[in-house]
């Protein structure tokens, strides 16, 4: 395996915060006033790292295991995606990986959200699984187009496929728009979840992490933003991957780095246009977007295998 | 049917009762114990009052006040008995008035006889046992000791099935005052909610009966801090009525729009927190921004962010120039132009209306039997303003129409906040025009006899806010009482969320957003 693609794991994983940093900074520009600084998301990990940890009385061993599983479960989601580079390696990058990891991320958060034994932590339990029950169809769904699209399970020979040209641009849009929609549910931002809120009745991933402080915070926090941001670099690497480096050559190496960092400010952008322009969904609302993106995904899949 | 009228059609009824008219508008019927329950039934039936409170008063024995009014006279009847340790309890017969039983026993260790509901409401469990503070033996400026010595007080539950209790508070996860809210929910949907408040009661009503009248304007803004203006506006009628004092026409018209301006920045607030509260970021932020505006201008005119000690009884505590004139409408015509914009953005956002469509009903009935008032209630077709009903200042000749909506959920209660705020643009620039020359600080020291009672009614940005006093000695109160809007509409809001989701909860409360600290009083 290629040192290349471990360097741009890392970098991805230590610019996560960024990212999500720069998202908070373009909703506060959008709303019309300034906004924390862009690196302030650090400032904030550092903040509960330097804290100690409160547990719930009625807590039990999950609560000790489940921040680290969480934490090493993203990580480790950082190192299966590509970000500027593709080699001819393709030992990582299985999709099925991808979306097991993912599960894991979700299920281990369920589960804290139960363990603490507090009213809010099982409410936002059952709502995060009752979106995921419509929005994990979807993920399968985009895979199997890819799939269909790209001949390959492998993300990284999909990026490298699709790189170089697209058959059917029709049903290619129409499995991005589905998969953006799984963006938005998957990490719980507007319209099936605020994550901005301070009302704990309305919260769906925070209402899980109420109980949390410090330490086991921080994990939480940071797997969140690495969520995101694998999220949008799976999106942009399988559905807009012009321009990522095939060889390891340097200026090759330097525009995809460049070129990434543009496609993910613009998704960031995009974001932050639907979080200020709209309202969040009513709850028993977000399953009616979430068919609407299963059927995009179902209809490009038709697309693809009828050609 | 006119005051007299009434006097004379209970007189014919129970013959020989002590009947009483004072300061105009306020019928004293004086009853007992025995025929405290027919009386008031009778006023209910014949005469179409409405129950607005109860209270009580120290003297030789305890003196129960039932207070009702009549919106469209716009007087008040106050019935009255006398009794040593009984409360009779017109639970039942006067909508909400276990509230102000529980109030009373809680305050004054009186006993509720024939009650349905006799949990404490002000005493919570820390409190210590028999101690009662409004009572004139309870030492002025005692503090009340967490001993746990008062019983647990029980929530209606729904336990069976599938019901599950969610508590909530009364520490939360935002920065607000403190309140209890028990969810019985079944899945999402509520099926009972109910709310605990009181947990800071400062004994403000104490505190005013140890007070000079002078500075008790200063104690009564503080009540609740959003309606500064509205509080001490009240007190300062209660004070003019007493005095039966008349103040010139153009510090009227600056009291109207201080008045005004407290309701436009408060219902500017209210509808960016509805759009705040469903995810709808823009408008919010707008929203407060634009109330931040009204802030500034108050600073500007008068020092107060707040318009606090500007309102005094017989006069004004503040210079308004011609330049301060200028800068409110030059301010004002700023705001209402950014204001149309943000309602054009927020009325045609589908996301935002499907939120708040069909969301939170108070029916009319059920408003209606919990005597509702203020905004909340004229967005479920009670057609009740107190400023209509019982003009003070300059309203008789400003409030023209009562602004109301017909089916009482959030959107509605929105849509009145908007017209309210456009109806404030409206009375502020009337106003104004009365005022042709720098009004002067006017303020001089009252001397008030002992033994004169009166109430003053006032619509403050939550509802009718009523407050009541009987002057004593060294020119204090012997009694102050308020009571506040927030008293009885809190209890509209767990109706207006039954049946609704437990996400949805947030929306229903911010479109009330009912004070906690009026009944922390």
């Amino acid at each position: 395996m290629s040192i290349i693609y471990i360097i741009q794991s890392l970098l991805l994983i230590a610019g996560a915060p960024l990212f999500v940093g720069s998202l908070r900074r373009l909703k506060a520009v959008l709303r019309g006033y300034k906004g924390a600084p862009v690196l302030q998301p650090y400032y904030e990990l550092m903040k509960l790292f330097s804290k100690g940890r409160v547990l719930s009385g009625n807590s039990s061993f999950i609560t000790s295991i489940a921040p680290a599983i969480v934490l090493a479960a993203s990580i480790l989601l950082a190192f299966t995606v590509p970000v500027a580079y593709i080699g001819s390696d393709y030992g990582l990058g299985n999709i099925f990986v991808i979306i097991f990891l993912m599960a894991i991320l979700k299920f281990m958060t369920v589960l804290i959200g139960l363990d603490s034994a507090s009213a809010f932590g099982g409410m936002g339990g059952s709502r995060e699984l009752f979106i995921s029950m419509f929005a994990e169809p979807i993920g399968f769904l985009t895979a199997a187009f890819l799939y269909f699209e790209a001949g390959s399970f492998n993300i990284i020979e999909i990026t490298y496929i699709n790189s170089r040209g697209i058959a059917e641009p029709a049903a290619h849009i129409m499995a991005a728009v589905a998969f953006l929609l799984w963006i938005a549910a998957e990490n719980t931002r507007i319209p099936v979840d605020n994550p901005e809120t301070h009302l704990e009745l309305t919260m769906i991933h925070e209402a899980m992490l109420l109980d949390l402080s410090g330490r086991d915070l921080a994990y939480f926090e940071l797997s969140t933003y690495l969520k995101l941001t694998v999220s949008m670099a799976l999106f942009v690497n399988a559905f807009i991957p012009f321009g990522i480096a095939a060889s390891a050559s340097g200026s090759f190496l330097l525009t995809a780095f460049v070129l990434f960092v543009v496609k993910m400010l613009i998704m960031l952008s995009m974001l932050a246009v639907t979080e200020t322009i709209m309202a969040k969904f009513r709850l028993f609302r977000a399953p009616e977007l979430l068919a609407t993106s299963f059927c995009f995904a179902l209809t490009a899949i038709a697309i693809v295998y009828l050609h | 049917m006119r005051l007299q009228e009434i006097k004379d059609a209970i007189l014919a009824g129970n013959p020989g009762l002590n009947t009483e008219i004072k300061n105009k508008n306020e019928l004293f019927v004086y009853a007992d114990k025995d025929n405290i329950i027919k009386i008031t039934e009778c006023m209910f039936r014949d005469f179409r009052m409405y129950f607005a409170g109860e209270f009580c008063m120290q003297e030789d024995m305890f003196v129960i006040s039932v207070i009702l009014t009549s919106r469209k006279q716009g007087y008040f009847v106050i019935i009255r008995y006398e009794t040593e340790g009984e409360l009779i309890s017109l639970q039942g017969l006067a909508n909400q008035s276990g509230l102000f039983e529980r109030e009373i026993r809680d305050l004054f260790g009186l006993e509720i006889v024939g009650a349905i509901d006799n949990r404490h409401l002000v005493k919570h469990e820390e409190w210590e046992k028999d101690v009662y503070p409004l009572c004139k033996d309870f030492t002025y400026g005692r503090k009340i000791r967490n001993l746990n010595e008062t019983e647990v007080y029980r929530f209606k539950e729904v336990t069976n099935g599938g019901g599950y209790q969610i508590p909530v508070g009364p520490v939360h996860a935002g920065i607000i005052e403190p309140g209890h809210f028990r969810f019985s929910a079944i899945g999402e949907p509520i099926e009972n909610l109910e709310i605990r408040l009181m947990y800071k009661h400062r004994g403000i009503e104490k505190i005013c009966e140890n007070t000079d009248i002078n500075r008790l304007n200063l104690i009564l803004e503080r009540v609740s801090g959003e309606s500064s203006v509205a509080y001490a506006e009240a007190y300062a009628l209660l004070i003019e009525k007493i005095l039966d004092y008349n103040l010139p026409e153009d510090i009227k018209a600056v009291r109207v729009v201080l008045l005004e301006l407290e309701r436009t920045y408060n219902y500017l607030d209210d509808i960016g927190g509805i759009c705040l509260d469903v995810g709808f970021s823009y408008p919010a932020k707008k929203f407060a921004y634009l109330s931040e505006m009204i802030h500034q201008l108050c600073e500007r005119i008068t020092g107060s962010r707040f318009l606090r000690n500007v309102i005094v009884p017989c006069g004004l505590n503040s210079k308004i120039t011609l330049a301060n004139k200028a800068d409110i409408l030059e301010t004002l015509q700023m705001v209402e132009k950014r204001f149309d914009g943000l309602l054009d953005i927020t009325l045609n956002a589908v996301s935002f209306l499907d939120r708040v469509e069909d969301t939170g009903i108070v029916e009319n009935k059920i408003a209606k039997s919990l005597n509702m008032t203020g905004v909340v209630a004229r967005a479920s077709d009670i057609h009740y303003d107190v400023r209509k009903s019982f003009p003070y200042e300059i309203y008789q000749s400003l409030k023209k129409e009562i602004n109301f909506e017909k089916t009482g959920g959030a959107f509605e209660r929105y849509k009145i906040k908007i017209a309210e705020i456009k109806d404030a643009f409206l009375f502020i620039r009337q106003a104004l025009n009365l005022v042709e020359n720098d009004v002067n600080k006017c303020r001089e020291k009252i001397n008030i006899e002992p033994g004169v009672e009166g109430f003053s009614i006032v619509e403050t940005v939550k509802g009718e806010l009523i407050v009541y006093g009987k002057t004593g000695l060294n020119n204090r109160f012997e009694r102050l009482y308020m009571r506040t809007p927030s008293f009885m509409n809190w209890e509209g809001l767990t109706f207006a969320v039954l049946g609704e989701i437990v996400p949805d909860f947030p929306l229903c409360n911010k479109s009330f957003n009912m004070s906690y600290s009026e009944n922390d009083r």
